[in-house]
């Protein structure tokens, strides 16, 4: 077990959100859930409320709970510790579990195993962990607390001593806690005192009393396991290779041999009851070079890939190497990471020494699977792969995803969050909202608000008074420049039809409003606004506020 | 290719959304999403890329090999040897490729023209459907110009939908479900 203290605190002092000299508790609106060890030495506990917390230490910095971001920082020490331990299972983000047994034959012994441990951690991510070795797995998150070794076969009486309010440790999550809470009180008034005095008693009796969760404590207290650890396994690629001897100069030659190696990858594949989302083919020629190209499988996974298949693939790619057209040039652009630039003057066809067949993005099957009619199902995660790969080519914040939110105007209405964050809006959507601008809502929101004029008919600025009465009837609307007109806005612009800032004022033919619309009247920074509706003489449709008597357009009906 | 009108991708996008599509916005910061919403397209479905940056033929590139429909826009930046190739690709893979802005090669275009809102008065109502004169053309089949009337957005009562297109010459462009748009 290994475990770094107050994880959600450090995590957030890993993004930047709190500096290392201050004192740190990360609370979830009502209490607060992780404290930093500065704060720990004034007084701040877990469980306080947020006002005794900030009577304890007055400069405390509070922060509000983020899942996220936990498990996010916390992959690269999971990552670490991977280096040492393989097969490992993250119980919670800063708690990881892992298995020491064969670990800890190789290092020499677990204390050996620990300390190599402690220090991958240290040294790739900078934080400080605690490692804890027992038998099960609540021992040994006492182990990992307590940073000792106990014995094999010694959790039970390494638990015995230890008071009942130790069970708070082996809860994963915010409502475990609460329960455990009550279990724990009724436990302490009952007399028993330590996890000895809990395990004591028959089971049986334990469970006819307390129930399930009851039996879960006991079994707990004596050293056993709930569930056996799920342990995180990578999927690895699956590849076959084979050697030529004499080198192969024809393709047939070549080919026969990809046939057995295709067998052979779709005989791996089955017993390991994975499908693979692509297809790797490498080739080593005896000029040193290595030839790689990377296939799609076809939609379905394993299902459109018989061993015939993959040696026709093979075959294809292979007669383009052998004729040498690949090593002169333009054949080569397609091949994916191959060794790109050496002798593409090359003229003679060369032979292969080395071919080799690799699976990758190797997935379990039955994920994908062909419909009866039409492609296949697993479109989603097709789709989810897609968009994970486009946030590791642009970033994390480049792919997004909306939900729609309570609102009023029309962008308070639409909720953006990163793709995979967790995505709950703000303000719930089916409440009345009354002031709502009627439906259809405009295509294209602008980016930034254009500036506008709307001029009467004697050409003077329309003005909208506090009781909502216009100056005059609106007739036309003149676009204001931008200062920086030429920048984005050029394809805003073109999407609702023209450039329309240059010529003269547009004629309205229709127009609706002043909606007025009020929020936030009783806070320091009220939004008060006015829309109106206009529709063009060319059959566009625009949507325009006024604030502060300055009008915009918002968005374009188009 | 559609130009002139969001309205009519957007119903373009809502019906293959339905049926369990995915969609990917890149490059077209300025999309109403409520309106996507409205015109039926199914947000849990939609991903947005408002800006691809430099790496947007790679990156529209990885979105045509696992979602279904792509629409590109403005803020993508493609030179036309990238469209070549990004439209191999998406044939080859069997997405659909939808863009705002010209695009060299397309098999189909939709040019919409709009031609008035109703419901919107002087001083009263509010903006109900729009009217658009859409032309067909492209390559192909499909270079026969075709002009229809469309109103958007369409509305389906009682699971009927009251048909949009109105002194339609021929196959509707809408109706039709699109193999392949450049």
């Amino acid at each position: 077990m290994l475990w770094v203290p107050d994880w959600p605190v450090v995590a957030a002092m890993a993004a930047g959100q709190a500096e290392v000299h201050q004192s740190v508790a990360v609370h979830d609106g009502r209490r607060i859930t992780a404290v930093s060890a500065l704060a720990r030495t004034q007084g701040v506990r877990r469980g306080m409320r947020r006002r005794q917390a900030q009577e304890c230490c007055p400069e405390l910095v509070l922060l509000t709970v983020d899942e996220g971001r936990d498990a996010r920082a916390f992959e690269p020490v999971s990552a670490a510790a991977e280096t040492v331990v393989a097969g490992l299972e993250v119980a919670r983000p800063g708690l990881l579990l892992l298995p020491a047994d064969g670990a800890s034959r190789f290092h020499g012994s677990e204390q050996a195993l620990a300390e190599a441990l402690v220090e991958q951690v240290a040294e790739r991510t900078g934080h400080e962990c605690q490692v804890g070795v027992a038998d099960g797995g609540f021992a040994a998150i006492l182990a990992a607390r307590a940073s000792s070794v106990v014995a094999p076969g010694g959790a039970r009486a390494f638990l015995a001593p230890l008071a009942v309010e130790q069970l708070v440790h082996a809860a994963m999550g915010d409502r475990a806690v609460a329960e455990i809470n009550g279990l724990l009180d009724v436990l302490h008034r009952l007399g028993l005192r330590t996890l000895g005095d809990l395990t004591a008693l028959p089971a049986s009796d334990v469970e006819a009393r307390f129930g399930r969760l009851g039996l879960w404590a006991h079994r707990l207290a004596r050293g056993e396991d709930v569930r056996p650890p799920v342990r995180r396994r990578l999927e690895p690629d699956v590849e076959v290779t084979c050697e030529f001897d004499p080198p192969a100069e024809r393709v047939d030659a070549a080919a026969f041999a990809a046939r057995r190696l295709a067998e052979q990858l779709q005989a791996m594949l089955l017993e390991r009851s994975v499908s693979c989302g692509r297809l790797r083919i490498t080739a080593w020629t005896d000029a040193g070079d290595e030839l790689v190209r990377t296939w799609r499988t076809d939609a379905g996974g394993l299902g459109g890939l018989s061993p015939a298949r993959i040696t026709d693939r093979v075959r294809w790619q292979l007669e383009g190497w052998l004729s040498g057209n690949a090593l002169r040039g333009p054949g080569r652009a397609g091949g994916q990471g191959g060794s790109g630039n050496h002798d593409r003057s090359a003229p003679a066809p060369a032979a292969l020494v080395r071919l080799g067949i690799a699976a990758e993005e190797v997935a379990p099957a039955g994920a994908e699977q062909g419909w009866l009619w039409g492609g296949a199902s697993g479109g989603d995660l097709r789709a989810h792969r897609a968009l994970l790969r486009v946030q590791g080519l642009i970033g994390g914040d480049g792919v997004q995803v909306a939900t729609l939110q309570g609102g009023r105007d029309v962008r308070d209405q639409v909720h953006l969050a990163a793709w995979g964050d967790a995505r709950t809006p703000p303000r719930v959507a089916d409440r009345p909202w009354p002031g709502r601008l009627p439906e259809p809502a405009p295509a294209t929101v602008l980016v930034e608000p254009a500036p506008v004029d709307v001029l009467d008919a004697l050409g003077a600025g329309v003005r909208v008074d506090l009781r909502l009465t216009m100056s005059a009837p609106p007739v036309a609307l003149q676009w204001r420049a931008r200062p920086r007109d030429r920048g984005q806005g050029d394809g805003v612009q073109s999407g609702s039809g023209q450039s329309g800032d240059d010529d003269g004022p547009h004629a309205l033919v229709a127009w609706a409003g002043p909606w007025p619309m009020v929020e936030r009247w009783w806070s320091q920074a009220p939004k008060r606004r006015v829309h109106l509706q206009v529709a063009l003489a060319d059959g566009r449709a625009l949507l325009l506020a006024c604030t502060g008597g300055e009008w915009t357009c918002e968005a374009v009906y188009d | 290719m559609v130009t002139g009108s969001t309205s009519l991708l957007l119903a373009l996008v809502a019906r293959a959304s339905q049926e369990g599509s995915w969609a990917a916005v890149v490059g077209l910061p300025e999309v109403g999403v409520l309106a996507a919403q409205q015109a039926g397209v199914d947000l849990d479905r939609l991903a947005l890329v408002p800006c691809p940056g430099p790496d947007a033929p790679t990156v529209l590139a990885a979105l045509i090999d696992g979602v279904d429909l792509v629409i590109v826009g403005a803020a993508a930046a493609l030179v036309d040897s990238d469209r070549r190739r990004l439209m191999a690709r998406a044939r080859e893979r069997g997405t659909v490729l939808l863009s705002t802005v010209s695009w060299v090669g397309a098999h189909l275009v939709l040019t919409a023209v709009p031609a008035g809102w109703t419901g919107l008065g002087i001083g009263h109502g509010h903006l109900r459907s729009q009217r658009l004169t859409v032309t067909r053309g492209g390559r192909g089949s499909a270079g026969r110009l075709v002009r229809a009337e469309v109103v958007l957005p369409v509305r389906e009562r009682a699971g009927v939908p009251t048909d949009p297109l109105r002194q339609l010459p021929a196959g509707p462009p809408e109706a039709t479900p699109l193999r392949l748009v450049g």
